[in-house]
């Protein structure tokens, strides 16, 4: 496991907010655990009960307070819980990362993706691949902002 | 006071002077105010001297220059009671849409790279005017504001209710619903969108939910107190009374909006896709007061 240590000191060392749904992402971040599988810990899980449930502006107050990348698992299409809040959740995400987009933020900092409660080598995958593209595109520039 | 009346101060920032013009509008109410309210100070609509203090100062337009900033300064420590008037002052307004670009970039454009303009040197004016500032703002991040009255202009109603609330004393507030709350075309039922147009090109039934038909109203994350003016006219709310109470920026909460009633048979990612400007029309009137407050600029070195 990556750890916030002195040894990692000089390498960015990215903040990633997670919003998992209460029936898939964050049973797949629960198996993942107990399956021992090693992904990077600098992922800041928050658990919510449908992935529909997430506000546009809950992400936006994310990225402004700091977080380099924000991180959406729900169920798969089709095995929403409640019907089809993940089908919302991709509308919202898709809308949101073309605002991001014209306001001058990367909206490959905001992944939406599926893993069902079976899935947690998919879920460590997906946490890993998103850590990789966040380290490449390097810290938030609003945080930048915030600093000064 | 003056002769026991209310001293009274219009200043105009980055104005389009529609704001004073809804004082105006106020008509025969104006003579009943003109009893207990004394005008000294309204460059846009008669000139004089700035006077040394005033009871109540009105700003009206957006903090374009540094010559405003200065403005909104001095007049804090000369008023007991600073306003807020119109939603260039509240929340950044139309000018505040400058947000998205660059000062720079801005003045190249208009004096060096515009089609219409010759300037083989390309040099820019150097005139002793006030400078634009880097970012457009509103009053609230400079100064303590009293009290707030957005809307472009801002509903005759709501500074009426402003003005006798100065002179009996009673309580102003703004309303908290939203628009639809007070639109002629809510039928209260549930909304689907089932096709996504674009306002001008498409026809439009001026009888059905304008969200329902498909174009981009900001009815749902807009404040109220308009009477829903801009639907009863036939054309889409913009959003410029703001945000109601609890929503803090307009442009998520109406992806949210758009999340929520899309009909997921009928509308695809891609179709969403074809919305043109996004920045631009849901931030229309609230981009300086919104969560990055304009477009994010990275620092050059570092």
């Amino acid at each position: 496991m990556r750890e916030d240590s002195s040894r990692n000191r000089g390498m960015f060392n990215p903040k990633i907010i997670g919003f998992l749904c209460n029936w898939c992402g964050y049973a797949a971040a629960d198996l993942a655990g107990n399956l021992r599988l090693n992904y990077p810990s600098n992922l800041r899980i928050i658990k919510v009960m449908c992935s529909g449930r997430i506000d546009p502006s809950h992400i936006l107050e994310a990225f402004k307070k700091g977080a380099d990348g924000v991180l959406i698992v729900g169920c798969h299409p089709g095995d929403c819980h409640y019907i089809n809040g993940n089908y919302r959740a991709k509308m919202r995400i898709a809308l949101l990362k073309k605002l991001l987009q014209e306001i001058g933020l990367e909206p490959e900092r905001l992944r939406i993706d599926w893993a069902s409660a079976g899935e947690g080598e998919r879920f460590a995958n997906i946490v890993r691949e998103f850590f990789e593209e966040i380290r490449n595109l390097g810290p938030n520039p609003v945080k930048e902002e915030c600093d000064e | 006071m003056n002769n026991g009346k209310i001293t009274l101060a219009i200043i105009p920032l980055s104005t389009c002077a529609g704001c004073e013009n809804t004082i105006l509008d106020l008509e025969e109410k104006l003579f009943f105010l003109a009893d207990f309210i004394d005008i000294v100070y309204a460059p846009i609509i008669m000139d004089s001297k700035p006077p040394s203090s005033v009871d109540i100062a009105i700003f009206t337009g957006a903090i374009r220059t540094d010559e405003d900033e200065r403005k909104v300064k001095v007049w804090r420590k000369k008023c007991k009671i600073l306003v807020a008037l119109g939603s260039c002052a509240t929340l950044g307004g139309i000018p505040g849409l400058a947000n998205l670009t660059i000062v720079e970039d801005l003045l190249k454009q208009i004096y060096v790279n515009h089609p219409n303009v010759q300037n083989p040197r390309g040099k820019e004016p150097n005139l002793d005017i006030p400078k634009l500032v880097n970012q457009v703002k509103i009053l609230k991040d400079l100064v303590k504001v009293d009290y707030s009255i957005p809307g472009c202009p801002p509903p005759k109603k709501l500074v009426e209710k402003f003005f006798q609330a100065m002179i009996n004393g009673g309580e102003f507030k703004l309303p908290d619903k939203s628009v639809c709350d007070e639109c002629p075309l809510n039928t209260g039922e549930k909304k689907v969108m089932e096709k996504i147009k674009r306002w001008g090109i498409d026809p439009v039934d001026p009888n059905k939910c304008l969200l329902e038909q498909g174009f981009l109203c900001l009815g749902p994350v807009t404040r109220s107190g308009c009477e829903a003016r801009c639907i009863r006219a036939g054309y889409p709310c913009r959003g410029c009374m703001g945000p109601p109470k609890g929503i803090t920026d307009q442009a998520a909460d109406m992806i949210s909006v758009i999340g929520s009633i899309v009909s997921l048979d009928k509308i695809e990612v891609e179709d969403l896709m074809k919305i043109k400007d996004l920045s631009g029309s849901l931030y229309r009137f609230t981009l300086p007061s919104s969560t990055f407050k304009g477009k994010i600029r990275r620092k050059l070195n570092g």
